[in-house]
């Protein structure tokens, strides 16, 4: 997986855009670049959660805890998608399903019920286990998707997938003309198409629905 | 979470041109205190946060007998379960009481049944009406926040848990605060929603493109975030 600087990153985004460096570069504080570098962040951020290509795999702080049923998701993830106890995966179940079919399931510990066997996602920041260990001390291990760190300087670096560069390019190919306008923002639509193609190819989210913009765009923009 | 609303205010500064270096700064669209941008930010946090429901809590208050209305807190953005000391209530609505169950408003057992429909906002009601009270929490209630324990069930306790969207109990923003609730990868489709806004207002900033557009990302963003709690959370 090839390595990329912001400061690689940033030139290839003004490739896209005839190398305006006076329109689309902007000062705040010490930063010359400041919102290219943010546009860049916000690509690489909808890449991420579009297809979770940063995950991380955090062990719980604390292990379990005896008798308790409600755990918080750890930083940095911020999806958790697979937790495993004690080196053994755990099930994935809604909390209206089990509660529908066991009814006594917040109060079933591993002494009456057997060995952990379920996760139970309450949102993304909360997970209850199924049954509460009633002994504590075990290894919690969540994998999930991660945030990305912001890139800042220009020496700093992040690893890419190669399909992932020219999404990247093509998201500021047409992100960064949203503050012109008129014709120049709207031919950016044939970048802003090929970048919701890709990522709809990309996602790892199924039902996940794309909007149906650039038609619309050209139409106004013909019209007016 | 570490993106304050200046983050998002810096961005929507970007797109419209307007001045940003350090705090707010009169420009042609945001006015010297910036109260336009805070209005819409408050404005699409809380659409963002009722439509997509990805992050939610949990809120335990304690039951009373003959009591069967009981108070949403401020900050649950709607209950989408509801539990008695950890068994799942059913959710109901007048219409099906009144068919199977005439005489519901007089009976008193251990709720087996929820509903929301007929009610003031932020209430649920339980059936039968609960003949016992649950363990009491310490606290004053008061009219918007009941008395109660976050992201608990106290199964014993054999109270009402309900589950649902976390939401903010007060809609007052500054520029220095910090995003709540909300990942820090989550907050950037809100400045599309604030700038669908600007973009359809009616004056110079009037632009049907680009409300369109960032109308249709803030969408995007919207069905992101619902795909994913349909996959994690089979919703």
């Amino acid at each position: 997986m090839p390595t990329f600087s912001l400061a690689t990153l940033r030139q290839m985004a003004l490739d896209r855009v005839d190398n305006n460096t006076q329109f689309y570069t902007y000062a705040l504080g010490a930063n010359a670049y400041f919102d290219i570098d943010a546009v860049i962040n916000e690509a690489i951020r909808i890449a991420n959660l579009f297809t979770g290509f940063i995950q991380a795999s955090v062990n719980l702080p604390g292990f379990t805890q005896a008798t308790t049923l409600i755990y918080s998701t750890p930083a940095p993830i911020i999806i958790p998608v697979r937790v495993s106890y004690n080196g053994v995966f755990l099930d994935r179940t809604p909390v209206a399903r089990l509660a529908q079919y066991n009814p006594a399931w917040a109060t079933e510990t591993t002494a009456s019920y057997g060995p952990v066997q379920e996760w139970v996602p309450l949102g993304i920041t909360l997970f209850a286990l199924h049954p509460i260990d009633s002994v504590g001390g075990a290894n919690l291990n969540v994998i999930g998707v991660q945030e990305p760190t912001p890139l800042v300087n220009a020496n700093d670096v992040i690893n890419l997938p190669d399909e992932f560069v020219p999404l990247i390019t093509e998201y500021c190919a047409h992100r960064l003309p949203l503050k012109e306008g008129g014709s120049i923002f709207a031919q950016g639509a044939q970048a802003f198409r090929s970048w919701s193609r890709k990522m709809k190819t990309l996602s790892r989210w199924e039902g996940v629905k794309m909007p149906l913009l650039e038609t619309k765009i050209r139409q106004i923009v013909k019209v007016a | 979470m570490s993106t304050q609303v200046q983050d998002v205010y810096n961005t929507c500064c970007n797109v419209l041109l307007e001045p940003y270096l350090s705090g707010v700064a009169a420009g042609l669209t945001l006015t010297s205190n910036s109260s336009v941008f805070l209005d819409y930010f408050a404005s699409v946090f809380q659409d963002f946060l009722g439509r997509t429901r990805l992050v939610k809590a949990l809120f335990t208050q304690p039951v009373q007998a003959g009591v069967v209305d009981y108070a949403v807190p401020n900050d649950l953005i709607q209950p989408e379960e509801c539990f008695l000391g950890g068994t799942r209530l059913e959710a109901t609505a007048l219409d099906d009481l009144d068919t199977y169950d005439p005489g519901w408003e007089t009976e008193q057992d251990i709720p087996t049944h929820w509903r929301q429909d007929g009610l003031p906002i932020k209430t649920v009601s339980l059936s039968p009406i609960p003949n016992y009270n649950g363990t009491t929490y310490s606290g004053v209630p008061t009219a918007t926040q009941p008395v109660g324990v976050y992201n608990q069930f106290n199964p014993t306790d054999n109270n009402l848990t309900m589950l649902g969207g976390q939401g903010v109990a007060s809609n007052t923003w500054t520029l220095g605060q910090v995003i709540p609730v909300l990942p820090d990868s989550f907050t950037l489709y809100l400045a599309y929603g604030i700038l669908e806004r600007f973009f359809s207002e009616d004056g110079e900033n009037k632009d049907v493109a680009r409300a369109q557009y960032c109308g249709q990302r803030y969408l995007e963003g919207i069905n992101l975030l619902r795909a994913i709690a349909e996959e994690i959370l089979e919703e």
